[in-house]
């Protein structure tokens, strides 16, 4: 960065670096963000800061004097626990480039738990505003999260990191929809009272399913898992009946037999005139013969074939990660970079903002001198004046990049006074600007 | 000038059947991007090719087996910019284009341009014999489109019972393919009843100068049977495999039949 006084921090641990018991002690409720941010920045530990805290991650990006480091944020996030050496040794600490380019990998989910899920955007936004409300979010550090949010967006649009499925439970929504198409409005029928049962229940009726059926050998169980996936409990020996009306059908008992087989279903799917009926077995050993397959209009899946199903979408999903790594290392490379070109901006459009006023002042001093003018010859000076100082600028603006890209802050208030400038005093106020929450 | 506006729209046709053909992981961006453009563009010039031939030869673009062709491939196009809204059935370019294409290309080489020789009116509009051959080419290319997607049914039905299931997420759902299936059936077998009709009432006003020849009965017999299959469809409840199987067999049994009589028997009737 340009100032050579200040570096960009990211200080934090997540589901890689620790464990969930160390996790926990560091997460932050929502409703105290607020709180912790005010304090950072009070107690001068930072300048700019945003806390991310999620269930996988707690995270603190601060711009820190150089000579800190951010010690002070390291002390912080360990400071109030009465194990503060064990909870450090679990804290990543990154700086510069480096944690640009970590904020913006989380942003692209590459450092989730599950690569390409989509909450984490919504998450380091909601982070943003609420540093934006509590005026901790800078000139700095609002570009850079900004920018890392725009990046999440183009990772997921541009690469298929988030459209593979890698859930047990939402693989068998996948498979259920490519043979019934949507399933709002169907009926589902749950065999049994498994917890992957439950799951992949919860994922269908997530997913429109509008009525859920729980049979059970013990009538009370199935009301327990009727209750809690919202659906009506039915004793075990209306199982047929109920076949001839579902469309889906999920098994997960602990019977050692199959309970479905083709002389129980061949003549309920010819009573369904082969209308098709999504079977998926979660049970092992299987509930349903492996022949029901073979009967028209009965497509029978099991635990394996959800397997595979997640296990190509991770392998796909690892895949477009490598992808979406150049992409976000690249943007990462270019918005540090840019961020050295940033400090010139005010200094810039104040030069010139100068040079506008005092062209003004002339002109209205030489204002009776130039009416004698004919119209042409008053346009032909105006243009002369402007060409004039447009050259006179072009060195100082050129230089003014040129110190901001070195970081060369004294020369940089040097060249701003032979114009009459602060530049501190132009800095302080754009970051005022680029804090406030209408900005977002 | 027709077959100048059959080459650029057999062209862009081209574009949308390469970029189904590759699939997404391999397909480049731009070439996604401009595959449905294309398709409309595609359509736009193959209409505009047909209307010239039609004011070329004064009457409807079909009384050659060129011009045959070229319509039957405008009725499949029309069809598919229709059924393609449907989620993921966009697919379905990947055999309906190259088809097209081929049609097109045979629309080319076959001969195309000849005036049709007057046919006897008995007394009818010459609207009466436009409607029944348009009708006609209407239900064989809805039908053609149903056979199309009764084969892609078919085969995903397959995979999914042989549990074949990578890249199946591209490829649209049974239910709906089922369902397309189901409508183009009808609204082709409608259509080949219309034309059906129209031919009849315009033999018995002519009684003297025609009788019924082979590809008149081709034609009945290929209603017949889509008539038992709506039958069995619509009243029986039947669906999936039996209804594309039925669909698959009708629209075979119907090429085979009018190819057959087209070149061996009595020509174009």
């Amino acid at each position: 960065m340009s100032d050579s006084n200040r570096q960009l921090v990211a200080i934090g641990l997540n589901h890689q670096s620790a464990p969930v018991e160390v996790r926990e002690r560091l997460a932050m409720p929502k409703e105290l963000i607020g709180a912790h941010l005010k304090t950072l920045i009070q107690n001068g530990h930072a300048e700019e800061s945003v806390i991310l805290s999620t269930c996988n991650r707690v995270e603190i990006y601060a711009l820190v004097e150089k000579t800190e480091g951010g010690r002070g944020i390291r002390s912080y996030l360990t400071g109030e626990h009465d194990q503060a050496s064990a909870i450090a040794k679990h804290l990543y600490h990154l700086e510069g480039e480096e944690a640009v380019r970590h904020l913006f990998r989380v942003a692209s989910s590459l450092d989730s738990l599950v690569v390409g899920e989509p909450q984490i955007l919504g998450q380091l936004k909601e982070a943003y505003d609420s540093a934006l409300n509590h005026r901790s979010a800078g000139r700095v550090l609002g570009r850079v999260v900004r920018r890392a949010i725009s990046v999440g967006k183009k990772v997921r649009t541009e690469t298929a990191i988030g459209s593979s499925t890698v859930s047990v439970g939402t693989a068998g929504v996948d498979l259920a929809e490519q043979v019934l198409g949507n399933l709002e409005g169907r009926t589902g029928l749950i065999v049994g009272a498994g917890d992957l049962a439950e799951l992949v229940a919860v994922s269908m009726k997530n997913h429109g399913l509008s009525e859920i059926i729980v049979v059970n050998r013990t009538l009370s169980r199935a009301e327990e898992l009727a209750q809690k996936v919202g659906g009506v409990a039915v004793p075990y020996e209306a199982l047929a009946s109920q076949l001839d009306r579902v469309d889906v059908a999920v098994t997960s008992t602990a019977s050692q037999r199959p309970i479905l087989t083709p002389d129980i279903l061949a003549p309920v799917m010819r009573r369904r005139r082969f209308r098709p009926l999504f079977l998926l077995d979660l049970s092992v050993p299987r509930n349903i013969a492996e022949e029901v397959n073979g009967l028209e209009g009965a497509y029978v899946f099991n635990i394996d074939d959800l397997q595979e199903v997640a296990k190509r979408g991770q392998q796909r999903r690892q895949e477009e990660a490598l992808i979406a790594e150049a992409l976000v290392r690249g943007e990462a490379e270019r918005c540090y970079q840019s961020l050295d070109a940033l400090n010139a901006g005010p200094l810039i459009s104040a030069m010139t903002q100068r040079a506008d006023e005092i062209l003004s002042r002339e002109r209205q001093r030489s204002h009776k001198m130039l009416s004698t003018l004919s119209e042409e010859q008053r346009l032909g000076v105006e243009a002369m004046n402007r060409a004039m100082v447009k050259r006179l600028l072009h060195d100082p603006i050129a230089l003014a990049r040129h110190l901001a890209e070195e970081g060369r802050s004294e020369e940089m208030e040097l060249l701003g006074e032979a114009f009459g400038l602060q530049v501190a005093e132009l800095l302080t106020e754009e970051a005022e600007v680029q804090s406030s929450p209408d900005e977002s | 000038m027709d077959d100048l506006l059959f080459i650029c729209a057999q062209l862009s046709y081209l574009v949308v059947a390469v970029a189904g053909l590759l699939g997404d992981p391999n397909r480049p961006r731009w070439l996604a991007r401009c595959s449905s453009p294309s398709l409309y563009l595609g359509a736009a010039f193959h209409g505009a090719g047909l209307v010239v031939l039609s004011t070329e030869t004064e009457g409807l673009p079909v009384y050659t087996p060129g011009a045959s062709m070229a319509t039957i491939a405008f009725f499949l196009v029309l069809g598919h910019l229709v059924i393609r809204r449907a989620p993921r059935m966009d697919v379905l370019s990947q055999i309906i284009m190259p088809m097209v294409v081929v049609l097109l290309a045979l629309a080319q080489l076959l001969p195309n341009s000849l005036r049709p020789s007057p046919l006897p009116l008995g007394g009818l509009s010459p609207v009466w014999i436009r409607l029944h051959i348009a009708m006609i080419f209407l239900g064989l290319g809805l039908l053609t489109l149903s056979f199309l997607v009764s084969v892609v049914y078919l085969m995903l039905r397959k995979r999914l019972k042989e549990k074949r299931l990578r890249g199946l997420s591209r490829f649209p759902d049974l239910e709906t393919l089922d369902r397309t299936n189901a409508r183009l059936l009808l609204f082709g077998f409608a259509a080949l009843s219309n034309g059906i009709a129209l031919g009849g009432v315009w033999w018995a006003a002519n009684p003297s100068s025609s009788s019924i020849d082979a590809t008149a009965v081709a034609t009945i017999a290929a209603w017949l049977w889509y008539a038992v299959a709506i039958q069995v469809r619509v009243v029986g409840g039947w669906r999936g495999k039996f209804a594309s199987l039925i669909s698959v067999i009708g629209f075979s049994g119907l090429a085979v039949a009018l190819i057959v009589v087209h070149f061996t028997l009595s020509g174009w009737h």
